[in-house]
């Protein structure tokens, strides 16, 4: 019998691109585990950057902050300065060229929060909540000079519930990236390079940076569960999915659909029923929509708020948008 | 169809590898498929090594281009080789016990796992143990055992019953010494109020532990929830005039299930290989089974497994255990249960078979891991 394969581990340094706290999970992994060599954040992230360094501070890992017109050379730099051999990208805004990508020895990787090849794009996160999918995905891919389009290495889903929101789902693909961050850079560390497998072009989709049409509610074409899902995939970062009442801006950050079949459908975006807690609104096919926490300039308010404003029941939602209900 | 096979080796049960290899190739003999099924088999130890498993699935995979690979191994390893299966787009049967579990059920297009469902049918014992007014329990296991999460599935499923869980019993010894439940008996003998016990031993194990539980002086009293393997006839062997305490509990199979296709194994083995059958070469009949199926009805498209996968959810295959389906959510192999029940003083158990536990079973499997998951990397009875 062969002896057995014997157990060494390579050392890892990682450059960690970033601009949101969608990273920090795998942050915090790469940093306990001693892998972490630096961490590179657009300059026009400065939260971000800021509580990158709070989370370090005890370290010595460098914490870099870039323009795009400084990128190239920052990035490059970095790596032959803390012998990075490993570049981890966890939602970033710059594209990264093959003069960055192409000089870590073991590779240059996205950890991408939507399935591959169907939700390329900037923002999959929302669109998987807003299209109702029964399953979330996660991808890492090889980095190339595509958007979203290297070969993946890895793959998984996890389900998605009808009341997860935008800022739940986000939480719960950062645990499953650092699931697959540490399978990835186990497999690394083996010395084995890291197996992977083109995209399926015929498959692939790509999703432009939302515009403020698709952040709004239209009463006249979506049905409760859709405007629940919109509602869902605006909390938190957009505070809500948008619509207007007499001029004024609202934003519902979180309803329910309530069984109920009106013998006099009245028209959609139609208040029903408003007190303290919550507000009553007719859409589509005679359901209604239950809704208990509104956003408007004033702040984060139960809907009874509104009858300060003078809305009352028999008042109607609108489109903010032409061309939605006109 | 050239079909690449990870072999897991075990000190507890040396032929364990030897079982299902024979258990595949004596399935093909007789399904007249020897000629068109060849396996290149690599053998990963104790399937711990991860290193080791990688490579060696790897080799079966790039260099002997396998075109389905079949894998003894767990599933906090089985992780680390998904990329590489992953990136072939062929199909792997993850085989093993079931004493683990995913920590995501969700599963990759192209894999599908054939177990014995150990930890789902210690969840259904950990319920059945709290029944009546007497909620409370002790547990009794091994230091190997309470490794994997049969264990926490059982302990689970008896506290969300409301269950009331007295004490934890870990027996630590190693086989060759004497073995003895001494701190096991005493805390019974202060606390007579417990009078049932939730217990996961290896059937090597389980019959020692009988014999000496039935030697405690009020071992009458005591009711045990056992697990699967707890059931088995290597664990009854010291069963000649009855133990003292009643015992219950649930398995996938048995030598007795009651149908054309396990008479059919059983009698194979008995008659053409002169012995018994065990629940390894189960699982390498059953292997046996899937690959024939396959074989027969992929239209030579069997490199790929994602439709692979998709053809073997719509088919319902027979087997010893009755009909193996694939369920559509999970990718594992679902079959009927057996309820085994055992009075005091009686030598034969009580068996209720063809049970299904439907609902049971998506309960189980929408219940996430809770908490940090820490235990054993090898593979289930292979230490």
């Amino acid at each position: 019998m062969e002896p057995p394969i014997e157990e060494k581990k390579e050392d890892i340094k990682a450059l960690l691109l970033c601009c949101s706290r969608f990273a920090f999970p795998v942050m915090q992994q790469l940093a306990y585990f001693g892998q972490l060599g630096a961490v590179l954040i657009p300059d026009h992230c400065p939260e971000i950057i800021e509580e990158t360094r709070e989370m370090l501070k005890a370290t010595d890992i460098p914490v870099i902050e870039s323009s795009k017109t400084a990128f190239e050379e920052k990035a490059c730099s970095a790596i032959e300065q803390y012998q990075i051999n490993l570049g981890l990208v966890l939602t970033f805004s710059f594209m990264i060229p093959r003069t960055v990508f192409s000089l870590p020895a073991k590779g240059f990787f996205n950890v991408h929060p939507g399935p591959l090849p169907a939700y390329r794009g900037a923002d999959p996160i929302f669109h998987q909540v807003k299209n109702r999918e029964k399953y979330a995905g996660l991808a890492i891919h090889k980095v190339d000079e595509g958007a979203d389009s290297g070969d993946i290495v890895l793959q998984e889903k996890i389900p998605l519930h009808a009341d997860d929101t935008y800022g739940i789902l986000s939480e719960k693909l950062a645990v499953l990236a650092v699931k697959l961050t540490g399978t990835l850079i186990h497999i690394l560390s083996m010395g084995f390079a890291a197996p992977s497998r083109p995209q399926d072009e015929s498959k692939a989709h790509y999703y432009p940076k939302q515009s403020n049409e698709e952040l709004a509610i239209d009463w006249l074409t979506q049905n409760a569960a859709s405007i629940i899902a919109l509602i869902n995939a605006c909390n938190p970062h957009n505070k809500g999915a948008a619509t207007k009442i007499n001029t004024k801006l609202i934003r519902l950050l979180q309803a329910e659909n309530i069984p109920y079949n009106d013998d006099e459908p009245v028209p959609p975006g139609t208040i029903l029923y408003l007190d303290d807690e919550y507000m009553d609104i007719a859409v589509i096919g005679g359901q209604r929509l239950r809704v208990r926490f509104i956003y408007m300039e004033e702040g984060f308010l139960p809907p009874g708020a509104l009858r300060q404003f003078g809305l009352a029941p028999g008042l109607q939602f609108e489109n903010i948008y032409q061309g939605k209900n006109e | 169809m050239n079909i690449g096979i990870l072999l897991p080796r075990s000190n507890a049960y040396p032929l364990i590898g030897s079982d299902f290899m024979e258990g595949i190739k004596a399935f093909a003999r007789q399904a007249g498929l020897s000629g068109e099924l060849h396996f290149f088999a690599e053998s990963i130890g104790f399937g711990g090594q991860e290193k080791e498993v990688y490579a060696k699935t790897e080799k079966l995979l790039l260099i002997d281009d396998v075109d389905v690979l079949v894998g003894f191994i767990d599933q906090k390893v089985l992780e680390l080789v998904k990329p590489l299966v992953s990136a072939s787009g062929k199909l792997m049967i993850v085989v093993n016990p079931g004493a683990n579990y995913p920590a995501n059920r969700v599963p990759q297009p192209n894999m599908i796992t054939l177990d014995l469902q150990h930890a789902f049918l210690c969840a259904l014992t950990g319920a059945a143990a709290v029944n009546g007014t007497d909620v409370q329990a002790g547990v009794a296991t091994t230091f190997y055992d309470c490794g994997y999460l049969h264990l926490a599935a059982m302990v689970h499923e008896f506290m969300a019953a409301k269950g009331v869980l007295k004490f934890n019993y870990i027996n630590k010894q190693l086989d060759n010494e004497v073995f003895h439940i001494d701190e096991l008996s005493a805390f019974l003998s202060a606390n007579t109020g417990t009078k049932k016990l939730l217990c996961i031993f290896n059937s090597l194990y389980a019959a020692h532990f009988y014999k000496a539980l039935n030697a405690y002086e009020k071992a009458g009293d005591l009711h045990l929830y056992v697990s699967p393997m707890m059931l088995e006839k290597k664990a009854l062997e010291n069963l000649e005039t009855g133990f003292h305490f009643s015992l219950e509990g649930f398995m996938s199979w048995h030598q007795s299930v009651p149908n054309e296709e396990n008479h059919l194994f059983v009698d194979l083995y008995r008659q053409e290989m002169k012995k018994e059958p065990g629940i390894f070469s189960l699982l390498g009949w059953e292997a046996g089974i899937i690959l024939k199926e396959i074989y027969n009805f992929s239209n030579g498209e069997y490199r790929n497994g994602e439709l692979v996968v998709e053809m073997l959810k719509t088919k319902p295959l027979k087997g010893p255990r009755g009909v193996l389906q694939l369920d559509p959510e999970t990718q594992f192999f679902l079959s009927p249960v057996i309820r085994c029940r055992m009075a005091g003083g009686s030598t034969q158990p009580e068996m209720e078979y063809d049970l299904e536990f439907k609902n049971e079973w998506e309960d189980f499997c929408e219940k996430p891991l809770e908490g940090s998951v820490a235990g054993w990397t090898n593979t289930y009875l292979c230490y």
